[in-house]
């Protein structure tokens, strides 16, 4: 009896000499992380069962913390939470544990347990949304989402990021649509960051006398982000700024074919036949049509903001040249000085409406920083 | 003939105000912006300043008109282990009165801050005849990988008790991973700024690291003002190392508000498991790019051969497809070289305002797997308008989407997992795993 318990004894101790718990531990988890990248599901089973292993190893948080995080990549959210408390109760390494604290207040923003299959399909659609290739289909399933879960907690993220899909797509009336009801359902929201985007969208849109109403209606509103309304109030006096010179730009551009039509009625005597000066191209036109032809497609090939303003130079400035031309053609050349005043004056205004949406700002913070500035 | 030669002058004229040294006379009160270099009591190292502000001083007991704490933020000149760098400014700028303390412990009371740090203040002015000053505490001989509470101030006005944490010691404690936040170009757009910084500390990271341009213009401060105003309520709790981007246009702004090590402009540092290097791509010179920085970046990573985990930050991409700016092929041919040498696991960029995570690359190619190549992140999107992305061959993940990542370390794997700011994942479909990136090693 004596010998077996010695037997048992020395067994017993032994034990921790061959099968060192941390040891062990620190080799299951190597390979676990090795396993993930290409079998997630094993991987996370196998962080678990190390983070179920008894006794508690210094690698158990550890282990409980990256099962969580791959159970999040799973979209498995109950399973995550679970695995963050246990990373809570287990945990050994104070930063840890902050962090586990914190993703599980994270997951629970989304709305918990009752709205995970909501937010695996939120997070699903939004990424099909920016995903290559034609977003329209993308776009029609979170429509359809955003109606179907009114009640879901980022169902107004989900509004604005329709809002921003439309306004890529041009649909402005759309944005402008998704963003109004995001605002009006963003209640106490800290900031009011919905209205301000909402009258952000509005003077990309242009429609700056409703984003003047928005931002007058938020100046002396205590929720409002003072300091971001402040950003929008500047951007809106720069967007007023610019519609006046568009305003003007296209004023000179009537005038300058009103002029040219009324001079040629004067020296052709009828309307038919200034019509008739007008309509075969002059002379310039063909030696200017190839270069425009060249700078439109050597643009192309580059950044596609800059090749859409040449292309409108170049297309307008044909314009410009064909009117002129044929000016010239029907009266000859009277006061030249004039002429070329009026020329120059029209092209710049075309030049100016080519450039105002998108590469005006490009173009002053290159002239102030240098090329490589932008 | 007579106005080419005034634009040439005017242009000369504005080139010397931007570039040149107008600071070598005193102001009003006496002070001369050249900069200088004070030593760090206690903590063995030097805070240097540059021209355009004034050399760092010990402070004064001064008051101004208002000397509550304002943009308070973390950084650190030596090793984060066991010193960090609180700094601040006051609301009137004219307070020289500059306090650090701390004890450790997390959420501590006021009145348990039984230590007091080295402080030092410095102003600097960029453009007009307005100073900003800045207010700097120096932590030292911390316990790696601990909890300290701190607030910084002076006598009535304090800000909060924050706390922060050290880096920790790897040696000392093998399974400790950190968790490092990823951001670039914010500029001009703090709302959306704003709204990833609170992501982004739901997330909890140790360590933040801003790829640059945080303002359209880096010598006109109220940006900065604005950028530092919407951050405090992470950077007074994680420390942030930024690259300089272009758009801060070397400015003694960007210079005076981060407390980093080296020069600010090309160093590295060791944070867990991982080494990460840090570099100014548009130097006042260009010629850094292919002599001095180069070398320097080279000399940082061939000390570091041995390091777990190799990050690279700088500003401009060079694997980008994005529509704007797309690949540099300058840094291509003046550091890609590099990267390859040391085989770098994650390069960090931002400058096109999109996300986009490539294959792994080398030299021109694309690789098998990312054991074989490194991974060019771009992380434009912290508020900037965005810019068209693009898909190319070296394309694994594209998004024209505001964003912001974190990087988690640990002793096994390396993992980027990007967000948008609503807070919904960026998800690869394509990609053999569900993030922009993830790296394991035995």
């Amino acid at each position: 009896m004596r010998g077996l318990l010695a037997v048992a004894l020395i067994a017993t101790l032994a034990v921790p000499a061959w099968a060192d718990p941390e040891d062990d531990a620190d080799k299951a988890i190597k390979a676990a992380a090795q396993l993930a990248p290409s079998d997630a599901r094993r991987a996370l089973d196998d962080f678990e069962a190390i983070g179920a292993a008894r006794p508690v190893t210094r690698w158990t948080d550890n282990a409980w913390e990256e099962a969580a995080r791959l159970a999040e990549e799973q979209k498995e959210f109950e399973r995550a939470r679970r695995d963050y408390r246990h990373a809570i109760e287990d945990g050994t390494d104070p930063q840890l544990v902050r962090r586990a604290k914190a993703s599980l207040e994270r997951l629970a923003q989304t709305g918990g347990a009752q709205f995970d299959a909501a937010t695996r399909e939120y997070d699903e659609l939004r990424a099909a949304l920016t995903a290559p290739g034609d977003p329209r289909p993308a776009i029609a399933k979170l429509e359809a989402f955003v109606r179907a879960n009114a009640s879901y907690p980022r169902v107004n993220d989900a509004r604005l990021a329709l809002a921003r899909a439309h306004e890529l797509e041009g649909n402005w009336d759309t944005a402008i649509a998704w963003v109004r009801e995001a605002a009006a359902n963003a209640g106490n929201e800290p900031g009011q960051r919905t209205r301000l985007e909402l009258a952000r969208t509005l003077i990309h849109a242009r429609m700056l006398g409703d984003a003047k109403a928005e931002l007058d209606a938020m100046a002396a509103d205590p929720r409002v982000d003072q300091q971001a309304r402040d950003f929008l109030e500047t951007t809106l006096d720069k967007a007023e700024r610019r519609q006046w010179i568009r305003r003007i730009a296209w004023l000179v551009l009537a005038l300058f074919a009103g002029a040219a039509a009324w001079l040629t009625r004067r020296t052709t005597g009828s309307w038919g036949a200034t019509a008739r000066a007008f309509v075969r191209p002059p002379t310039e036109l063909l030696f200017l049509a190839p270069f425009a032809a060249i700078f439109i497609a050597v643009a192309a090939t580059g950044n596609p903001l800059v090749a859409r303003a040449v292309a409108a130079i170049a297309m307008g400035g044909l314009g410009v040249a064909w009117v002129s031309g044929s000016l010239l053609g029907a009266r000859g050349p009277r006061r030249v000085a004039v002429h070329i005043a009026a020329t120059c004056v029209a092209v710049g205004c075309v030049a100016y409406l080519a450039v105002e949406h998108g590469v005006l700002d490009l173009l002053i913070e290159t002239w102030r920083g240098g090329h490589a500035l932008p | 003939m007579r106005s080419l030669l005034f634009t040439v002058a005017s242009l000369a004229s504005l080139t010397a105000c931007v570039k040149g040294n107008p600071f070598d006379a005193p102001d009003l009160k006496g002070r001369v912006f050249d900069g200088g270099t004070l030593d760090i009591t206690g903590c063995g190292y030097s805070v240097t300043t540059r021209i355009g502000a004034e050399a760092p001083q010990v402070p004064k007991v001064t008051l101004g008109p208002n000397p509550d704490v304002r943009h308070v933020h973390l950084g650190f000149v030596g090793d984060p282990k066991t010193s960090m760098v609180a700094q601040w400014r006051t609301m009137d700028d004219l307070t020289e009165a500059s306090v650090v303390r701390y004890a450790e412990g997390a959420d501590l009371a006021s009145d348990a801050l039984t230590q007091t740090g080295f402080s030092d203040t410095f102003s600097f002015r960029a453009t007009g005849s307005s100073t900003f000053q800045v207010h700097q505490g120096h932590m030292c001989n911390l316990k790696p990988g601990t909890e300290y509470s701190y607030q910084v101030g002076s006598e009535g006005h304090f800000s909060p008790v924050y706390t922060f944490h050290t880096a920790p010691d790897i040696t000392a404690n093998p399974d400790a991973s950190v968790v490092i936040g990823d951001l670039g170009d914010s500029r001009d757009g703090y709302e959306i700024w704003g709204q990833l910084i609170e992501q982004l500390q739901a997330r909890t990271p140790d360590l933040i690291l801003f790829s640059g341009d945080a303002v359209t213009v880096g010598l006109t401060q109220l940006e900065w003002e604005v950028f530092f105003d919407k951050a405090e309520p992470l950077f007074a709790r994680v420390p942030v190392i930024s690259a300089h981007g272009n758009h801060e246009v070397n400015a003694v702004n960007f210079y005076s508000q981060f407390a980093m090590p080296g020069d600010q402009e090309t160093f590295g540092f060791d944070y867990g498991y991982a080494h990460i290097t840090v570099a100014n791509d548009t130097p006042d010179d260009v010629s850094y790019l292919t002599g001095k920085f180069a070398d320097a970046i080279e000399a940082d990573m061939a000390a570091h051969e041995n390091a777990r985990w190799k990050l690279f930050m700088h500003h401009q991409p060079i694997w980008s497809a994005s529509t704007r700016h797309g690949s540099s092929t300058t840094l291509l041919s003046a550091w890609g070289g590099i990267i390859d040498r040391h085989a770098v696991d994650l390069v960090l960029n931002g400058h096109d305002h999109d996300y986009e995570v490539s294959l792994p690359m080398k030299g021109t190619a694309v690789q098998a797997n990312n054991t074989l190549g490194t991974v060019f992140v771009v992380m434009g999107g912290a508020g900037a308008e965005l810019y068209g992305n693009g898909m190319d061959y070296w394309t694994e993940t594209s998004e024209m989407t505001y964003a912001g990542s974190t990087i988690n370390v640990s002793r096994n794997t390396l993992q980027l997992d990007a967000f948008r700011q609503d807070g919904s994942p960026i998800t690869c479909n394509t990609c053999a795993y569900p993030t922009g990136f993830k790296k394991t090693k035995n």
